[in-house]
């Protein structure tokens, strides 16, 4: 039995937000980094032989 | 700009994602407050305003951070006691200690201010809302970053996770992360 970990939908979103200070609002950067983390949840939690590649 | 800096500019833009880059902000303020994950982010916040405001008085923080004089009290003092900052009498007036950031700190605090524009107020927004994103009243960069890496991981086991934030007793991870549960900004799920 393993115990998995992740961050919530609202916490992702609320990064989000963070990020956009740190950049000074440009927080887009973080949309794109935030759907390569969900395809690549998608992929370890699903049987999808390959691996997703970070969007650019 | 120094050759260097662009080269490193350039490195920790294309070996990072954002979320990475939170990280490592988040790294470079546990190295400028003499490597203590443990630290309240809120005392980050003060080294970033001293940081920005050399010469400046306890007074003067407070009123910008908004801070009450005894946590303002404690924070300075752990600050100078840590080699964080260096204190020096007023001139004019000798009541009046000034402060500015020295050493490791500042170092450190000028790579943290390369992920975020170089600006302090964009190093001060990124801590204030995240401040703003936990419940808990005194959040710590250790919560941060197991926030942090929970993000980046996507979903990832407790050592995965662990073993991606800051070295402390598994006591000690496994209180934060379950406050970070409690605070309904990580879930925990059973897999056989």
């Amino acid at each position: 039995m393993v115990h998995r970990v992740r961050t919530t939908d609202d916490a992702l979103e609320k990064l989000r937000g963070v990020y956009a200070a740190l950049s000074g609002g440009h927080g887009s950067d973080l949309d794109v980094s935030m759907e390569f983390n969900t395809a690549r949840r998608k992929a370890l939690t699903s049987s999808a032989p390959d691996f997703p590649v970070a969007p650019r | 700009m120094s050759p260097n800096s662009g080269l490193k500019n350039a490195h920790s833009a294309a070996s990072s994602n954002p979320i990475q880059r939170m990280g490592l902000v988040l790294d470079h303020l546990v190295a400028a407050l003499g490597d203590d994950p443990s630290s309240p982010l809120r005392r980050a916040q003060i080294l970033v305003d001293i940081d920005a405001h050399p010469d400046t008085t306890q007074t003067e923080v407070m009123e910008r951070l908004k801070i009450n004089k005894s946590t303002m009290n404690r924070e300075i003092d752990w600050l100078y006691d840590h080699g964080c900052v260096m204190r020096q009498s007023g001139q004019i007036d000798g009541r009046v200690i000034h402060m500015v950031t020295c050493g490791y700190s500042k170092k450190n605090l000028s790579l943290a201010l390369d992920y975020a524009d170089h600006s302090h107020i964009n190093l001060q927004n990124f801590l204030e809302s995240l401040i703003n994103i936990f419940d808990s009243s005194k959040p710590t960069i250790r919560d941060a970053k197991l926030l942090v890496s929970a993000a980046d991981l996507g979903k990832a086991t407790r050592p995965e996770l662990f073993g991606r934030s800051y070295q402390a007793s598994l006591t000690t991870n496994v209180r934060s992360l379950e406050s970070l549960v409690e605070q309904g900004l990580l879930e925990t799920d059973t897999e056989n």
